[in-house]
């Protein structure tokens, strides 16, 4: 399953930024595949991106939303969350497992062999704190000489703009090389934190920054596809609190919002059933447990 | 069967279809074929 999760993600990469003709016209796609809505975290103006990125939209329209003056625009951003809440409730988190294209470059990342740290719990907050502030009240609200607002978290925090879209952009255009200042310096330095970061530990930006992240992670325990315990069939051996990659002890928090539907519990952990995967009620692969269910046993960390 | 995951996609779906009707996909696709030079670190 590992390795078919690993050909989605590479496959999606491709699909979202499969405009490689940038390398010939040295500027980004421009056609009409860029009205559709890209499921995971990936910037719009990178030059290979087909797709538009939700966050990114969803601060522009917000930015130039000024109800009371003539000159404001009226567009509340429904499109983009109606977008982004319809691929929630069909999967929920399972699309940053799946599909997301920085999550798939911090487990690669990951793999580079060293001692491996776990994220801190309460630094999981902080991706609700930035897609409140930083995609929603700070656009809103903060507005400069002309009643705009900035698209605060693109503009001050997005590691992914600046890879996807910053280096590349600089190396190709000198026109945008001569612009650069101290505000890239700041995004490369936050780039370069997530990177070194996502070697010692997995998928940090995805725990602990990703508003999209946080979006989605509201839907777990709702969505269309998502993962179900089944009680009967648990022995508290623990196996899954040992496997997730996120640190999700699932038969204790079945639809945490951290989990990104890696299924590595399920297929890799689980050897009595306990954890199947669910289409709208209806449980695959769902089979009775062996009925040499061992004594209950608690796992110590 | 569960039903929410249902009633939320009709939901969302709403949403989607109001945003349609208020012309915002132009807005996004005008917004998605300029280099957004904030989200890159520039200006």
């Amino acid at each position: 399953m590992e390795s078919i999760r690993k050909w989605v993600q590479s496959i999606s990469f491709f699909l979202t930024n499969g405009y490689w003709g940038f390398l010939f016209s040295g500027t980004i796609y421009q056609g009409p595949l860029k009205v559709l809505c890209s499921p995971g975290l990936n910037c719009y103006s990178c030059p290979a991106a087909t797709t538009f990125c939700p966050i990114g939209s969803l601060q522009q329209l917000l930015l130039g939303l000024r109800l009371t003056l003539p000159a404001g625009q009226f567009y509340l951003g429904a499109y983009v969350v109606g977008c982004m809440g319809m691929l929630g409730a069909l999967c929920g988190r399972m699309i940053c497992g799946w599909v997301c294209p920085f999550g798939f470059f911090q487990e690669l990342l990951h793999k580079i062999p060293t001692r491996k740290f776990a994220v801190a719990a309460w630094l999981r907050w902080g991706k609700y704190l930035f897609l409140l502030l930083f995609v929603i009240v700070l656009p809103l609200t903060v507005l400069d000489s002309f009643a705009m607002g900035k698209p605060w978290f693109c503009q001050f925090i997005c590691p992914v703009g600046t890879l996807q879209a910053g280096i590349p952009l600089v190396l190709m255009q000198p026109d945008i090389r001569n612009a650069v200042g101290i505000l890239y310096v700041h995004k490369l330095t936050i780039l370069f934190l997530f990177i070194v970061w996502s070697v010692y530990s997995y998928r940090p930006f995805c725990r602990t920054t990703c508003p999209l992240g946080a979006f989605y992670g509201l839907f777990n325990g709702v969505s269309l596809i998502r993962l179900k315990f089944n009680k009967d069939n648990c022995t508290k051996c623990g196996a899954c609190h040992a496997i997730c990659p996120v640190d999700i002890r699932f038969n204790e928090t079945p639809n945490s919002r951290e989990c990104i539907g890696c299924l590595q519990c399920s297929t890799k952990a689980c050897q009595f059933n306990a954890i199947s995967l669910e289409i709208g009620g209806y449980v695959l692969n769902s089979t009775p447990p062996p009925s040499n269910k061992p004594v209950q046993q608690t796992h110590s960390p | 069967m569960r039903k929410t995951p249902f009633y939320l996609l009709l939901f969302f779906l709403g949403l989607f279809l109001t945003g349609i009707f208020l012309d915002e996909p132009m807005r996004v696709l005008e917004q998605a074929r300029i280099i957004c030079l904030a989200c890159i670190g520039i200006g």
